[in-house]
């Protein structure tokens, strides 16, 4: 039944069966580690066709192995071609034809159901780059199924050792996408995984290990993978980010339809592409830290002296800057645009305004950080700083909300928001002053206390002299 | 002039016995206190587990929500139609203070707009994981929450 290729010797006689996995190790051994492995009913016939068992002459199956094993890219010729497999043999998909084997299973809802498994990814992928590139320009360098999830040792998506696990999708989309000779036929940029690596999303997923973040696929979709288009990156980022955009659809700005959104303030330059996604906003845990630095150098200073103020925007990160050079790349008069008619003449307007929610964002940052500071400095002597800790925690939420108001640039909410902050920072002062004023007269309680006690000593000395004395006296006389 | 001396000696005697009594009984005052306060009935639990008590049951109203510190960590307190509920009260997102709302009766992010349950699972936004739970108690009138 078997004819074994021209390299494999007919050398020993006898026949014995064997299966795929004898001879092809590598594929046999990453299978067996795949997710697909515990599905019943699915073996190597499943993709590629063929026999379950061959029957083949004793002693050559190492030889097989040594066939099977070379790279298909070894100039050998294809060892299908070599061995033969059976008239159902199916042999190795094309790239164009990855996605309709995958979903012979997974556009089934029928095999699908028992796994819970969506069904619609074939159709899904047809309607992304990827797929549309595939099916409509015959393109095959475009991804397929197998280039992201692995051939024979597909992995679940939360397996940490899968290349579509949350971690790894960044380095998965960027073996293609930072391809120069891949990208270039498109004129897609390669700098792309680079700017998400560096951005909020990037450091938060790669160096903080939080898989809450976003990733590539976040965005831009897995089967379905196409870039938003330029009106829609509001409302992907809106998908996290309801409060701000929320609030952004209460601005000025929300109406202009040439305004770029989210990206026009939190990337570098305001350009669309860009991934390097920053914040604007200072974390809680940076302007505590900044303002703690402030007061190891210059112990005693107040958040309403100017020479504070100044010190503290000097260390803070993300830099204050931010908020003139973002609102200047659209209001300043050199600004050369098409629609540059439009907003002219409010710049003088959009300046001041920007000018104030500043004043106000730099005023919870201080009051919140002074606040903060001093309730972990006086928590580390003997007082219970229990409640005012539980107030410093309601300051950081009220701090950390106020980065979303920010986006409605409505200066009566945001100045709401700064006075409840700053009346919560008021509460922690008066409870805390409070307490030291207690700890003081604590102090000053001590002193008629060690008076008694020295009295008490003093007596009990008295006391041993008399008696003393009386023994004495007793003993001569 | 004896007598006199006599006296003033007595006197002063007296003296530094009350002096001595008084310091004595204080003394022996605070020997006996901790033995009576190892009496006393036991209000915490041991083993490491903090409990601690959040309220009076009395003064606690349906759907009333409030914050407490446990083992130095914010809590958050609801009284729900079928007993109290707590569940920490960092949201798993950014870490703001979440609260109850009163009208959905849910809980929810005001930073984000994160909604969770009353068991704590999130129902809404971005937050990766759902708050974790504590264990309320009522006994005698007073509401107690342990980790």
């Amino acid at each position: 039944m078997v004819m074994p290729g021209a390299s494999v010797a007919r050398e020993v006689s006898g026949i014995e069966k064997v299966a795929c996995i004898d001879c092809h190790l590598r594929e046999g051994k990453a299978f067996s580690e795949s997710v697909h492995v515990s599905v019943d009913n699915l073996d190597c016939r499943t993709c590629h066709g063929g026999e379950k068992r061959y029957s083949v002459e004793t002693g050559i199956v190492e030889q097989l192995r040594q066939v099977a094993s070379r790279p298909a890219d070894s100039g050998l010729g294809d060892d299908a071609s070599r061995f033969d497999h059976g008239s159902a043999f199916r042999g190795k998909p094309t790239r164009r034809d990855i996605p309709q084997r995958c979903g012979t299973c997974h556009a089934d809802v029928t095999a699908m159901n028992p796994y819970g498994l969506a069904t619609d990814q074939l159709a899904q992928y047809r309607t992304s780059g990827h797929g549309r590139a595939l099916y409509q320009r015959q393109d095959e360098r475009v991804a397929v199924c197998t280039d992201c999830h692995g051939t024979h040792n597909v992995m679940k998506a939360d397996d940490p050792a899968s290349p579509v696990h949350a971690k790894n999708v960044p380095d998965t989309c960027g073996r293609c996408h930072e391809d120069a000779s891949l990208m270039g036929p498109s004129q897609l940029s390669t700098r792309v995984v680079a700017e998400y690596r560096r951005s909020v999303h990037g450091q938060g997923l790669l160096e903080q290990g939080d898989v809450g973040m976003p990733h590539c696929a976040t965005c831009h979709g897995s089967h379905a993978a196409v870039p938003p288009g330029y009106r829609d990156v509001g409302h992907v980022c809106g998908r996290c980010h309801q409060q701000e955009e929320q609030h952004f659809l209460a601005s000025p700005h929300a109406k202009f339809s040439m305004f770029p959104r989210c990206v026009g303030c939190h990337t570098p330059e305001g350009n669309a592409r860009d991934h390097w996604i920053r914040r604007v906003a200072a974390s809680p845990e940076v302007i505590r830290e900044t303002y703690a630095r402030l007061l190891d150098v210059h112990p005693g200073t107040r958040i309403d002296d100017p020479k504070t103020q100044a010190a503290f925007e000097a260390r803070r990160e993300p830099p204050v800057q931010q908020y003139e050079t973002i609102c200047l790349r659209c209001h300043h008069p050199r600004v050369r645009s098409a629609h540059r008619a439009f907003f002219s003449e409010l710049d003088a307007q959009a300046a001041q305004s920007g000018a104030t929610l500043y004043q106000l964002v730099r005023q919870a940052e201080l009051s919140y950080a002074a606040a903060t500071e001093r309730v972990e400095r006086v928590g580390r002597g003997v007082l219970l700083v229990t409640d005012e800790a539980l107030l410093a925690e309601e300051m950081r939420t009220k701090l950390v909300s106020l980065a979303p108001i920010q986006h409605a640039l409505n200066e009566e909410k945001l100045t709401q928001a700064v006075e409840e902050l700053n009346a919560l920072a008021e509460q922690v002062h008066t409870s805390l002053d409070d307490k030291v004023r207690g700890l003081r007269w604590r102090y000053w309680a001590l002193l008629p206390i060690w008076s008694c006690i020295a009295v008490f000593v003093t007596a009990l000395w008295v006391k041993y002299k008399q008696l003393k004395h009386a023994l004495v006296a007793e003993g001569t006389g | 002039m004896t007598e006199a001396h006599d006296e003033s000696r007595t006197t002063r005697r007296s003296f530094v016995d009350v002096v001595i009594g008084i310091g004595t009984a204080i003394t022996s005052f605070a020997m006996v206190l901790p033995a009576l306060a190892y009496l006393w009935p036991v209000t915490q639990s041991g083993l490491g587990k903090a409990r601690e008590e959040v309220g009076d049951a009395a003064t606690w109203t349906l759907w009333q929500a409030r914050k407490v510190v446990v083992a130095g960590k914010p809590v958050l307190v609801v009284k729900t139609d079928k007993g109290y509920t707590a569940m920490s009260a960092v949201c798993t997102h950014l870490g703001c203070l979440v609260e109850l709302d009163p009208v959905k009766r849910d809980v929810i992010c005001p930073c984000h707009a994160a909604r969770f349950d009353l068991q704590g699972e999130v129902t809404g936004g971005p937050p990766p994981r759902p708050l974790p739970l504590y264990q309320v108690s009522e006994v005698q009138g007073k509401v107690y929450v342990s980790t």
